[in-house]
């Protein structure tokens, strides 16, 4: 470590009332250089000699408060405050003859059981050595802990030479700690508890240390669902927020793919006199039946995940999503190739079909055709007449514009997923995160409501607005395109499952 | 369709950074928690020279973040020994080409880099390390062409700011402001790159007059990274340049308590000397000391920075002189010829002086310190017009381009 690096060293021994804290400051050369200058800085009467060890120790135990003040014991939104027990002040000669200084200060904490945090806040941002240790007492049981019990410079006195080791960075830490017997029975009946306590002493009984205990089935409390939910991602808010804002784009870009439900919705609104209120309906309903199963699969996964340990189950959920993707790509696949020689016959459509009507070949042609073609001709040309191998029937309940009729219209689709939203969802429950992957599915749901709604009322107001498609599939590259995606998907699916597997490490790819 | 690829694109982008964050070690990608992740894959593949290199990798990068060379060591110790089992390793010499680099050994690192090109003609990394040599080692026109190449076959924050500083120092500040604004705009996934950009467009912004920019870029710079010293440092001389000492002295004891840089000591026992706090000034000035002594120990043979400093506070001459042709010996860029001439200067070598100023503004680079070194030296030389001239050119730049240096390159006019 360089010249100008401090070293922070803690040690937490929880026992039984509360905590013990070591707390070690191992300063490099010119950080003591510059203690020392502000110590002196402070004396009038005369320079401060780093030899003198009584002076030393009178400086230390002023200075270990100061550092102490830096030092945040968090427990239920409040801090709590650290009380010196002792101060050892050791300054030996370093490089160039210059001091440097060790201080190890011993502190202690009342606490109460439960979880606590502790946030080291001396030096911030300089380099060095930042260790934090956790350990407890044979009254005390760790319920989870962020560090473990291992103690890799023994307070700073012997940094490890084995190049294997880096420097810890640790400089906060979050413990959730009980007391034992019959201290938990009485904090159990006198207050909340933070677990029933037959599950903490079965797991106190061997008292074995191990970071992230992972909570027994049945224990959790359903009252932090989604706390959980929000912890698992550990991505920061604004990662998220972009990755819904991103998400919404793709949703509404989505909707105006061609071969949307938009033309249907549009045509539909406009064949039957549809209001503004209509097309808003229409436009939640599509996007409910397109993602609605979608959604239930997250929040199926999320569920399961409260009664399972996620680490050992994920890789095969990984596994299992990503050979889904797999299929998925696989069933694409073969209708696109299927229907990209269907259409050699010439027809200029904005999406690929099979010859088969209903085969729901693409990811969103699965709405009913309104059987007011002239109208839909006057809006869309020819393309109609073609479009399912000049089959049509309607899904369509005659007559007046209901709500009923509008769910029906949207469901009659099919409750069939949208596959490029189960490709999101499967994504993130292959890589662990459903939680993520909802989130992100409302946004892409949202912009794809948005984007068809917005379409319904284009066509109320602006029938030309309706985006016109001829020609655009007859290059043959442009015509390939679904078969790349779909082998896209395949793609995507299996490097899912190989990640989830353990068979690749993306980071590897990366540097 | 073309909707659906592209959001396979982003499916599999997502992929990539949640499967990352998959463990909670390298949640974020901070350097500590790449480096965490890589030393636990070293633990089960210790063999994998795609592991090695990974982490190697992350050790520099800690590196830029703390100045700490104990990371480069760190990032060296495994590039030797990628290297012994396959000397040939292509990652190997690409991570030992960056570590001279970071050791300010110039020369190696363009054999280095260009051993890369043979193999590889368009690896853009090896081509910006390249230029970066070049840069250090005064051969702009080579390393304009590196970066340029660069530029075609990666066009990202990377190359851009590189274009940037060639364009800056060969005198364009015009282009140099537009290739970094375009650095700037395209981002990184690391922060301190993008801090890094952000404190370099800042200090471009105000070497050229625009200071209130400037201050905005560095408050972007410690927005992408809190804490970030260089922008403290920035914001500290843009505002003790304005007459503001309370705040700039804020924020180089910022900087400084995260790296204590001899230039950061020099700028706040001056701040503290206009401030009247004798004491604190003092303090200061033992820590340049101290920076020095530890230098020599550690057998450091050029510090341009500290030969500044010196020069600057008019004190060890010698050692200044021994610190500015140590740093000579591997790099040859303006700023080397900048400083030298002004340690020259101070060492009463006025005719070496002269020649040195002259290499200095050989680029017409857009640096307000190098007119005033140079317009001093002129002055010094007997040239009085030529030096109020440049020092004239120096305060058209920016009014306020230094503190105290503005203040006596306008009292010097004014005679």
């Amino acid at each position: 470590m360089g010249n100008f690096s401090v070293n922070h060293y803690s040690r937490l021994t929880f026992r039984s009332g509360g905590m013990e804290l070591t707390y070690v400051l191992d300063l490099a050369e010119i950080p003591t250089f510059q203690l020392m200058g502000d110590w002196n800085a402070a004396t009038v009467n005369q320079a401060f000699d780093w030899k003198d060890q009584a002076a030393l120790s009178g400086r230390s135990a002023r200075q270990a408060q100061d550092w102490l003040d830096d030092v945040w014991v968090m427990q239920a939104g409040r801090r709590v405050p650290l009380r010196i027990r002792s101060v050892s002040p050791t300054a030996v000669e370093g490089a160039g003859g210059m001091p440097v200084l060790r201080t190890s200060i011993v502190a202690e904490a009342k606490l109460q059981p439960g979880e606590i945090t502790y946030e080291d806040r001396n030096f911030p941002g300089r380099a060095g050595w930042k260790e934090i240790v956790v350990d407890h007492d044979s009254s005390v049981v760790l319920r989870e802990s962020s560090q473990g019990s291992t103690d890799l410079s023994n307070a700073l006195t012997q940094y490890p030479t084995d190049t294997g080791i880096t420097q810890p960075q640790d400089l906060t830490a979050r413990v959730n700690w009980s007391a034992i017997a019959t201290n938990v029975i009485s904090q159990v009946t006198a207050a909340k508890p933070e677990a029933p306590p037959s599950a903490l002493v079965k797991s106190a009984a061997p008292a074995p240390f191990s970071q992230q205990q992972p909570e027994a089935p049945g224990t959790v409390v359903r009252g932090d669902f989604l706390s959980r939910m929000l912890q698992q991602k550990r991505l920061p808010a604004g990662v998220i927020l972009i990755g819904i804002l991103v998400a919404f784009g793709l949703g509404s870009l989505h909707a105006m793919s061609p071969g949307h439900g938009k033309t249907i919705v549009a045509a539909y609104l406009v064949g039957s006199r549809g209001t503004l209120k209509h097309a808003g309906l229409l436009g939640f309903v599509v996007t409910f039946t397109h993602t609605f199963t979608v959604f239930l699969l997250g929040l199926g996964m999320l569920f399961f995940q409260q009664y399972v340990v996620p680490e050992k189950i994920m890789p095969f959920l990984g596994a299992i999503s990503g050979l889904s993707i797999v299929s998925v790509g696989l069933m694409l696949l073969y209708r696109r190739a299927k229907s990209l020689m269907g259409l050699d016959h010439g027809h200029s459509h904005d999406h690929p079909h099979g010859g088969e009507f209903h085969t729901h070949d693409h990811d969103h042609d699965h709405e009913p055709v309104r059987p007011t073609r002239s109208r839909i001709a006057e809006l869309r040309g020819t393309e109609l007449e073609h479009t399912h191998g000049g089959t049509t029937h309607s899904h369509v309940i005659e007559g007046e514009i209901t709500p009923g009729s509008l769910i029906a219209l949207g469901i009659s689709g099919g409750m069939v997923p949208c596959p490029s939203a189960l490709i999101l969802m499967l994504s993130a429950i292959a890589l662990g995160h459903p939680g993520v992957g909802l989130v992100l599915l409302v946004g892409f749901s949202t912009g794809l409501a948005l984007v068809l709604m917005a379409f319904g009322m284009a066509a109320i107001y602006a029938k030309n607005l309706l985006p016109k498609s001829e020609g655009a599939m007859r290059s043959p590259l442009l015509r390939m395109i679904p078969v790349f995606s779909a082998v896209a998907v395949i793609v995507l699916g299996l490097a899912m499952t190989a990640v989830s597997a353990g068979w690749i490490r993306p980071l590897r790819f990366l540097s | 369709m073309i909707m659906k690829s592209f959001l396979l694109f982003c499916c599999l982008a997502a992929s990539v950074t949640f499967a990352e964050t998959r463990k909670p070690q390298t949640a974020g990608m901070s350097s500590d928690e790449r480096i965490a992740y890589f030393e636990t894959s070293l633990k089960e593949t210790p063999n994998d020279a795609t592991v090695q290199a990974g982490l190697a990798s992350a050790f520099i990068q800690k590196m830029r973040e703390t100045t700490d060379f104990a990371y480069l060591n760190r990032a060296a110790a495994i590039v030797d020994k990628m290297l012994s089992t396959d000397p040939a390793s292509y990652d190997g010499i690409r991570l030992s080409a960056e570590i001279e680099t970071h050791r300010h050994n110039f020369p190696r690192s363009v054999e280095l880099a260009s051993k890369l090109l043979e193999r590889n003609p368009s690896d853009a990394g090896a081509l910006g390390m390249l230029g970066d040599s070049l840069m250090e080692l005064g051969q702009y026109y080579d390393a304009g062409q590196a970066y340029e190449q660069m530029l075609v076959l990666a066009p990202n924050l990377a190359s851009y700011n590189r274009v940037a500083y060639h364009r800056f120092v060969t005198g364009d500040a015009k282009q140099a402001l537009n290739w970094m604004a375009m650095a700037v705009a395209s981002g990184s996934p690391t922060p301190e790159n993008l801090a890094w950009c952000l404190v370099e467009f800042g200090d471009m912004l105000s070497k050229t007059g625009r200071a209130e920019d400037a201050r905005a870029a560095y408050a972007q710079a410690l927005q992408a990274l809190p804490g970030y010293h260089r922008a403290h440092a920035a914001l500290g001389r843009v505002l003790a340049a304005e007459g503001k000492f309370e705040e700039a002295s804020a924020n180089f004891q910022k900087a400084q308590a995260v790296i204590p840089l001899p230039e950061y000591a020099e700028a706040l026992e001056a701040i503290y000397n206009k401030l009247g706090k004798t004491a604190e000034a003092a303090q200061q000035r033992g820590l340049i000391d101290v920076i020095d002594k530890l230098g020599r120990v550690n057998g450091e043979k050029g510090n341009r920075a500290l030969a500044l400093v010196y020069a600057d506070q008019h004190r060890n001459l010698d050692r200044a002189l021994e610190l500015i042709r140590g740093e000579l010996e591997t790099r040859k860029d303006v700023y080397t010829y900048d400083a030298l001439s002004w340690v020259l200067f101070r060492s009463g070598r006025q005719k070496d002086a002269e020649e040195a100023s002259r290499k200095a503004l050989a680029q017409h680079t857009p640096e307000p310190m190098f007119l005033y070194h140079a317009g001093m030296i002129a002055i010094a030389g007997g040239d009085a017009e030529a030096g109020k001239a440049l020092l004239k050119q120096a305060l058209d730049l920016n009014p306020a381009f230094a503190y105290p240096q503005a203040q006596d390159a306008r009292s010097i006019l004014l005679k």
